[in-house]
C-alpha cells in the first residue's frame, strides 16, 4: 500500500523550474527494485539517487534503463548492519518478496518458492564514511522485514542530517522485536527527530476465512474489502521543523539544527505527500529564514492547495469500482443490468 | 479557554483489583486525553490476569513524559 502521492506539487514544481535549492536532493533507495518512486522524479536534474538492491538483475536493469543520467547510482549490494556475506532468498515467482528471512508456512495462502543466494551486505554508514554514498536528505527502506538491520546500520547517516524516512513495516513480534517491527523501527527514527507523519496499511484476510467463504458458496473477499488486521504498513517518518523549537524537551536529543536548503527539501517531503497544511505551517513560520531565497507569499500560495490530498479518495474510489466491474458476479449479472436498462427506456418513450 | 483544576482520587487498577472493587478482566478500554500511560502503568497485574484485548486512544507524537520508555 503506497503512500500518498500529491502529483500537483506545485511548489516542488516551482522550486526545480526556478533553481532555488542550492543543493543536491539526495535520496537513498534501499530495496530499489523496479525504480525509484515517480514523485522524485519532480525533482528534475536536482534528484541524485543511490539505489541499494540484493537482487543483482534488478540493479543491473536499473542501470541500463538510467545509463545516460550521472545522477543515478545503482548498487547491487544489501544495505544492513554488517559488512559481510550473507543468504539472501530470492523468490522467483515474485522477485519484490525476496527476503534476507527464509519465507514462513503462511496463514494467507502466499505460495513461495525460494532460492538461497550469497549476497554482500553493506553498512550504510560504512559506505558514508568511504565515500561511496553521501549524506542523504530521503531515506527509502523496503527489504521485506530486514528494515531495522538497515536503519541499525545508518545510524551516521541518518544523524547527518536525513530530513524524512519512508519504512515498510508491521505491527508483528518475532524472536528478533519481542517489542514488535514497528516500535523497533520508531525507536531508531525517534533518536534522530523523525517522527511518524503519515501512514498508508493493507487489510489481509486468512486463508481459512476465505475458505470458509467458498464452502457457502461465496466468492472470496479482495484485500480491498478491508477484512483482516493491518498487515504491511508504509510509514512515513519526517522531521518537525516547528516542534523541534517548540517542545525541544519532548525529544531524546536536540536533533541538528536545519540550514535553509534543508528547510526547503522538508517542505518539499511535506508537499510530495500532500501534507501541504504543515508546509504552509513550516513557510509561515521560518519566513524570515526562507525569505533569503525565496518569495514566501508565493511559496504560501502554491502550497494553500485544498486538493493536495483529493485524489486518494478518486483512487481509493476508483480502484473499488475497477475491483466490482472486475468481478465474476458483475460480469454475470452484465447482461441483466443491460436488459434492465433497456425496459426503463422502453418504458419512458411509451 | 481557561481549565478548571480539580483534585480527584487516583488509584491503581492493580490495587483495586487487589482490594476486590474490580475484578479480573477480559478487556480493557482506555481513553484519558493522554493519560493512557500512566494507567497502563498502574494495571500490570490487572493484564496478567488474562486480559484478551485492549482498546485505547494514542498517537504517534512525543514527548518528555515518554523519552524513558524509547
Amino acid at each position: 500500500m503506497d503512500l500518498y502521492f500529491n502529483k500537483g506539487a506545485k511548489f516542488t514544481k516551482w522550486v526545480t523550474a526556478a533553481g532555488l535549492l542550492q543543493e543536491p536532493f539526495v535520496l537513498v533507495d534501499v530495496g530499489v527494485q523496479g525504480g525509484e518512486h515517480r514523485h522524485w522524479h519532480l525533482l528534475g536534474d536536482h534528484l541524485v539517487v543511490h539505489g541499494f538492491d540484493a537482487l543483482e538483475e534488478a540493479v543491473t536493469q536499473l542501470r541500463r534503463r538510467n545509463a545516460l543520467r550521472s545522477n543515478r547510482h545503482y548498487h547491487a549490494v544489501a544495505a544492513g548492519n554488517v559488512n559481510d556475506e550473507r543468504t539472501f532468498y530470492v523468490n522467483a515467482a515474485n522477485p519484490t518478496a525476496s527476503s534476507m528471512f527464509r519465507q514462513r508456512a503462511s496463514r494467507f495462502d502466499v505460495h513461495m518458492r525460494e532460492e538461497p543466494r550469497q549476497v554482500q551486505v553493506r553498512r550504510l554508514d560504512t559506505l558514508l564514511m568511504q565515500g561511496i554514498i553521501p549524506r542523504a536528505d530521503f531515506l527509502k527502506v523496503d527489504v521485506e522485514r530486514f528494515e531495522t538491520d538497515v536503519l541499525l546500520g545508518a545510524r551516521q547517516l541518518i544523524a547527518a542530517g536525513v530530513l524524512g524516512v519512508e519504512t515498510e513495516s508491521n505491527f508483528g513480534i518475532s524472536a528478533d522485536l519481542p517489542n514488535g517491527h514497528f516500535s523497533a523501527v520508531s525507536a531508531i527514527l525517534v533518536d534522530h527527530g523523525l517522527l511518524v507523519f503519515d501512514l498508508a496499511f493493507n487489510r489481509v484476510p486468512r486463508a481459512s476465512f476465505q475458505r470458509a467463504l467458498a464452502a457457502k458458496g461465496l466468492s472470496p473477499v479482495s484485500v480491498h474489502e478491508g477484512i483482516g488486521k493491518p498487515s504491511t504498513l508504509n510509514v512515513l517518518f519526517c522531521r518537525d521543523a516547528i516542534q523541534e523549537i517548540d517542545e525541544a524537551e519532548s525529544y531524546p536529543a536536540p536533533p541538528r539544527p536545519l540550514g535553509l536548503d534543508q528547510l526547503i527539501k522538508l517542505i518539499v517531503i511535506y508537499e510530495l505527500h500532500g501534507l501541504n497544511d504543515i508546509a504552509v505551517d513550516t513557510v509561515d513560520r521560518f519566513a524570515t529564514l526562507l525569505g533569503g531565497r525565496l518569495d514566501v507569499s508565493r511559496a504560501i500560495k502554491l502550497l494553500a492547495d485544498p486538493a493536495c490530498r483529493d485524489e486518494s479518495l478518486d483512487t481509493a474510489l476508483g480502484r473499488r469500482v475497477r475491483e466490482l466491474e472486475q468481478s465474476t458476479s458483475w460480469r454475470i449479472t452484465a447482461p441483466m443490468r443491460a436488459l434492465k436498462r433497456a425496459l426503463q427506456r422502453i418504458t419512458r418513450m411509451a | 479557554m481557561t481549565p478548571l483544576a480539580r483534585a480527584v482520587p487516583v488509584r491503581r487498577l492493580d490495587s483495586l483489583l487487589a482490594t476486590g472493587m474490580v475484578p479480573k478482566c477480559d478487556f480493557l478500554k482506555v481513553d484519558v486525553e493522554g493519560f493512557e500511560k500512566p494507567v497502563f502503568d498502574g494495571r500490570r497485574k490487572l493484564l496478567e490476569g488474562g486480559v484478551l484485548g485492549v482498546e485505547t486512544e494514542t498517537n504517534f507524537g512525543v514527548s518528555s513524559l515518554y523519552l524513558t520508555a524509547l
